[in-house]
């Protein structure tokens, strides 16, 4: 909502500087800032007086005029086709900066000296009337200060309303906030009218057939108004305010909409057949043409107001272009009805309007307020168009709206407020936002609530009112007893809060990605047509053509933010969704994800050297499920996850259960994201984790005797596996093989193309006493001998 | 006579010693002497092997008079022996070159993303000032996401959060963690201190407004709570947050689950309330929206209003994050780029 400073001045007394204003509406609710400033825009433009106009010798279509600016006259060449004797108009004189900067200096225009400039309204910034100087109206002195005479040296306020305050969508709803503010008297501009003799039931009759979506109509009569432009103090009002003049009659019904919050409508009565309005439902797939040229399909939940033939205005939301004010219109229906603001809201959304009419029914209008309103702008329909109104006003208005009631406790107000307020002072505040007093005693004070406030029903709505205008700075800050009492933690946060930290100090980074996929995000990670994970929630309405759906698993997020080909280790913990039984809610599972690039930043100086693979993924997995203590309870088992490679991954089984899966990406995958390197990707299911108990951690006793490390390379066929190796050195070497471990692992021609070298660490110990070296070569016999049996591995030469 | 010449020439090897020992000027030097005076052939060394001719009675009082020199004169040694050591080392490392500004070498260097480093930032310092962590679904219900938060159908209040919705209309993308105070409620009896962080959307999408953000709501329901004491811990958190002197302005606002409501400013970290570009000149940030709980709120749960009272507050986390580290498109925080990310 646009707030003209001097438009506000008019309205109600108060001494605020522009700023204090925007601070006293801010420190109210009402959020308020300049948007604005205009004040030094015009203050050394001139009113002058035009003398005589002669043709320029040079040049056809200039003139050179002589103009009093106060005393002196000046010769000032113009080009406006319009300038003539007699008229009083802005004048720039020589030093005067206009408000897009330019200097007014004397110069010779065509051989002519001319000393100043007359001003259009568009130079002025008034409007965008270019067609010629701005004719000044009143009666003017030569050699005063335009922005004396005119409302020109403004500044423009905006307020951010909140949706509660509908009522204050309008200048004479903030003059009423400051007035309670400040204290000064409102001053409601009158709006007298002079009846004719002709009952208005000679020229319109009203029915209302749907009386839940409109309580109200009412209708004046103008006849014979002439259509024309609007004086500059009204257009400049309008325009101060956002709002595009169109014509006398229209830039009334939108004044007066500005001035009291209430939409009204004008329709040209030789347009409504039959003189009569109907208010009715809209008939199921009625089709309608707006005003903005528009055709609607409307159904029985919008509310059209009608003639005895057809519809002519959408209501609440917007005319219709049938019946609309033109420049032959001569005699003018004028509306004003209250709508019912749930009616309208559905209509201006269904259709996608919003017009400053349905913004306001929307947020509630004053169903008694708007007598005023149809009274001020017939008042100016008779002034300013010249118009005849006839006798009375229709008025249906079958079932009148009571006032809300409310009761205040004075002690409830204060315990809310954890101060004491005065009772005086908080009835105070209530009376001056219109509020009238019912009964009030030592303990309470009941008010009547005015209809245009919607949003007062209940005390607390009153209180909200009391600590608002006594402000909010008055209260005092105190520590509350804050108990934490039995609301035990989720055993899930607490996992995800230390695993963050954990991958943070292994060196991963904490990544984040909309929770949003689409279809084609499924295809590119190669599932199946009937894979489970196809079960994805769409979005009704999705912003993009990319967020179509709820992510069913990481993984594409992961693998979509490998874009480049640099070293990358990310991490992300956040919720997968799936769709479940029908009515059922979705289920949503807490996920940590995982990826890390082939590419390492390398250097000798980073102490890194070649690319990641595989086992550094395996790495970060098992450093993951060490950390949570649940590595010794795990098993890996073969997977075949469609993304990655079909012998690279694996799933993490706990319990039976697989509760996580890891893996190299799976070629095809990387090309359709087009990632420029391999990369590794885990996920772990953390509402899964976090139903396992870890292993509790017992400590092992230090041996006192020394242990035998021996290292041993064994050849064995590829399709050999480590682990079954080490589980076989282990039960051979048993009870003596402590630690087996694998280092080394080596392809080579001298081993024969299918063959493989793998050597490991190992170290003997006997708790009870230190191992001789001849017992250590018999274990290492053993080993050699079960190995062979086991797995086929031949000792490396 | 024999003792005194005795005693006489005892007296100048040990104070020629002596002096020779001070002006030993390296660990050689001081090493050469211990050989010339106490090795198998030196000086007191051989002297100690005449002793064997003196008489019975001469032995003794020779004897400790040659110990006595030997001794002040390997403790001598060993002082002068260990003041070299100490001034080689440290002429030694005085002399050599060293780089101190090459870099250091990496270990474990990952990294909080900006949201998360400010979530758990945030829901510290709560969980220090009592408050527990709750969590709700990131699909809910319009009953719970605005009906039982006082929303009213067909209400322009509903304008403030435009809504994605699920399965044809039956379900919603929760517009923010609100809900989470209503499924905390409904399964736990009053007092209650609890935090709600969480994931959010939102249909809108530009350079300040992401469709997906994440919230920490907060709230206290006790016995005869009032504004003031959300004035209170709001004070208090902030000024865990940003520091002591940091201000706070309650301003009258309007959310439909709390009455009376307040957005609330703090005033701005970069130009310490002067006016600068991130605060639009104004001096102050807009940070948190809070409130007393609405009547309406607590008549859904089943809490009776009269006996007991609350407040409730919430605040974006992009927007905390975006003040703190001066980020300035909002998109940047869910791409994933390594270069930004691992800024932080």
């Amino acid at each position: 909502m646009l707030i003209s400073y001097l438009w506000l001045k008019e309205l109600v007394d108060f001494d605020l500087s522009p700023e204090e204003l925007a601070h006293t509406l801010t420190g109210l609710g009402l959020e308020t800032v300049i948007r604005d400033d205009r004040r030094g825009w015009h203050k050394d433009i001139v009113i002058g007086l035009v003398k005589e106009v002669i043709l320029h010798p040079n040049a056809d279509k200039l003139r050179i005029c002589t103009v009093d600016a106060g005393g002196v006259d000046k010769k000032i060449v113009c080009g406006a086709p319009n300038v003539a004797a007699g008229q009083f108009v802005p004048v720039a004189l020589p030093g005067t900066v206009l408000p897009d900067g330019l200097k007014i200096e004397p110069r010779k225009v065509r051989g002519e000296f001319s000393e100043g400039m007359i001003c259009s309204e568009a130079e002025l910034k008034l409007s965008e009337d270019h067609d010629g100087i701005m004719v000044l109206e009143g009666k003017l002195k030569p050699g005063e200060k335009l922005a004396d005479r005119f409302e020109v040296c403004d500044v423009i306020l905006e307020t951010d309303l909140t949706p509660n305050r509908g009522d204050c969508l309008n200048m004479i709803g903030i003059a009423r906030e400051v007035s309670a503010a400040v204290g000064g008297s409102l001053k409601k501009p009158t709006a007298p009218i002079t009846e004719s003799n002709e009952d208005i039931g000679k020229s319109a009759s009203v029915e209302i057939t749907a009386p839940e979506f409109c309580p109200r109509y009412t209708a004046r009569m103008i006849k014979g108004v002439k259509v024309g432009p609007s004086p500059f103090w009204m257009r400049r009002r309008l325009m101060a305010l956002g709002v595009r003049p169109i014509n006398n009659i229209v830039d009334i019904t939108n004044y007066v909409l500005m001035e009291t919050g209430h939409p009204l409508h004008a329709f040209d009565h030789s347009e409504i057949r039959g003189s009569k309005i109907i208010v009715r439902k809209a008939g199921d797939g009625e089709r309608f043409t707006t005003l903005d040229g528009k055709e609607r399909t409307l159904n029985p939940g919008n509310l059209v107001i009608a003639d005895g033939e057809r519809a002519v205005a959408l209501a609440g939301v917007m005319g219709g272009l049938n019946s609309e004010v033109k420049a032959t219109t001569r005699d003018v229906l004028l509306e004003a009805a209250f709508f019912a603001p749930s009616c309208i809201r559905r209509t201006a959304k269904a259709l996608g309007i919003s017009s400053e009419s349905s913004y306001r029914f929307e947020r509630g209008t004053d169903v008694e307020g708007l007598l005023y309103a149809s009274d001020r702008a017939t008042s100016l329909l008779q002034t300013l168009g010249g118009g005849e109104v006839s006798k009375g006003r229709v008025d249906v208005y079958p079932n009148p709206v009571s006032k809300k009631v409310a009761t205040l406790r004075f002690a409830r107000l204060n315990s809310i407020l954890g101060i004491t307020v005065g009772k005086e002072i908080a009835t105070g505040i209530l009376q001056r936002l219109e509020l009238d007093v019912k009964r009030q005693d030592e303990n309470s004070v009941t008010v009547e609530v005015p209809h245009f406030r919607f949003d007062l029903e209940r005390e607390i709505d009153l209180i909200e009112e009391v600590a608002r205008h006594n402000g909010y700075d008055k209260l005092i800050t105190s520590i509350p007893q804050v108990a934490a009492g039995d609301v035990e933690e989720d055993v899930c946060f607490n996992i995800r809060r230390v695993l963050r930290r954990h991958l943070r100090a292994i060196g991963m980074y904490e990544g984040v990605r909309y929770t949003f996929i689409s279809l084609p995000d499924l295809d590119k990670i190669r599932l199946s047509g009937d894979h489970p994970l196809r079960a994805v929630v769409p979005i009704d309405n999705p912003l993009s053509s990319e967020w179509t759906h709820m992510r069913p698993t990481l993984i594409p997020g992961l693998v979509s933010s490998a874009r480049e080909a640099v070293d990358m280790r990310f991490f992300e913990i956040g919720k997968v969704f799936a769709v479940r039984g029908k009515g059922e809610a979705p289920s949503e599972r807490w996920k940590l994800g995982g990826m890390i690039s082939e590419i390492v930043k390398t250097g000798i100086w980073s102490g890194r050297a070649g690319k990641r693979d595989f086992y550094h993924l395996k790495g970060v997995v098992q450093s993951v499920l060490d950390f949570l203590g649940i590595g010794g309870v795990c098993a890996l088992s073969p997977s075949d996850h469609p993304f990655y490679y079909p012998k690279r991954q694996s799933d993490i089984i706990i319990n039976g259960r697989a509760v996580g899966h890891f893996g190299q990406i799976h070629p095809e995958t990387l090309e359709s994201y087009s990632v420029p390197q391999e990369i590794f990707v885990f996920e772990i299911d953390l509402d899964g984790l976090a139903a396992v108990k870890p292993a509790p951690k017992i400590y092992s006793q230090l041996s006192r005797f020394p242990s035998v490390k021996r290292d041993i390379a064994l050849v064995v066929d590829t399709s050999v596996t480590c682990e079954s190796l080490i589980y076989s050195i282990r039960s051979h070497g048993a009870p003596y093989a402590r630690e087996v471990e694998a280092f080394d692992i080596y392809r080579g021609e001298r081993l024969g193309a299918d063959k493989k070298s793998l050597a490991f660490f190992m170290e003997f110990r006997d708790d009870t006493r230190t191992l001789t070296d001849e017992e250590a070569d018999r274990i290492f016999e053993k080993i050699v001998v079960g190995v062979k049996e086991d797995c086929g591995a031949q000792l490396r030469a | 006579m024999g003792d005194i010449s005795i005693s006489g020439e005892l007296d100048r090897l040990k104070s020629e010693s002596l002096a020779q020992i001070a002006s030993a000027g390296s660990m050689d030097d001081v090493e050469k002497l211990r050989v010339f005076l106490l090795g198998r052939k030196g000086e007191i060394t051989s002297r100690l092997k005449t002793l064997s001719s003196l008489s019975q009675e001469e032995r003794p009082a020779a004897g400790a008079a040659l110990n006595a020199v030997k001794n002040s004169i390997e403790e001598a040694l060993s002082e002068r022996a260990s003041s070299m050591k100490k001034k080689e080392v440290t002429e030694r490392l005085e002399r050599e070159e060293f780089d101190v500004t090459l870099p250091g070498r990496p270990v474990g260097d990952g990294g909080f993303h900006p949201i998360g480093a400010v979530m758990d930032e945030l829901i510290g310092i709560f969980q220090e000032l009592g408050f527990s962590v709750v969590e709700g679904p990131e699909i809910e219900t319009d009953e719970y996401n605005f009906q039982m938060l006082n929303f009213p159908d067909d209400h322009p209040a509903r304008d403030m959060q435009d809504t994605f919705y699920v399965q044809n209309g039956a379900r919603l993308l929760r517009t923010h963690t609100s809900p989470v105070q209503i499924h905390a409620m409904l399964k736990r009896k009053p007092p209650l201190s609890v935090i709600a962080p969480g994931r959010v959307y939102r249909c809108d999408s530009d350079i300040t407004h992401s469709p997906v953000f994440h919230q920490l709501e907060g709230f206290h329901i006790a016995k005869d709570v009032n504004f003031g004491h959300l004035k209170g811990i709001l004070e208090l958190f902030i000024h865990r947050l940003y520091g002591k002197n940091t201000k706070l302005r309650f301003r009258p606002s309007f959310f439909p689950f709390t009455e009376p409501s307040a957005e609330v400013d703090v005033s701005c970290q970069i130009c310490s309330g002067k006016g600068c570009r991130v605060c639009k000149g104004s001096g102050w940030l807009e940070i948190l929206g809070a409130g007393m709980i609405d009547p309406n709120v607590l008549k859904a749960v089943g809490y009776d209003s009269e006996k007991w009272t609350g407040f409730a507050f919430g605040m974006g986390i992009e927007r905390v994050a975006m003040l703190k580290y001066g980020i300035d498109d909002i998109r940047l925080l869910y791409e994933n780029d390594i270069k930004f990310i691992s800024q932080f």
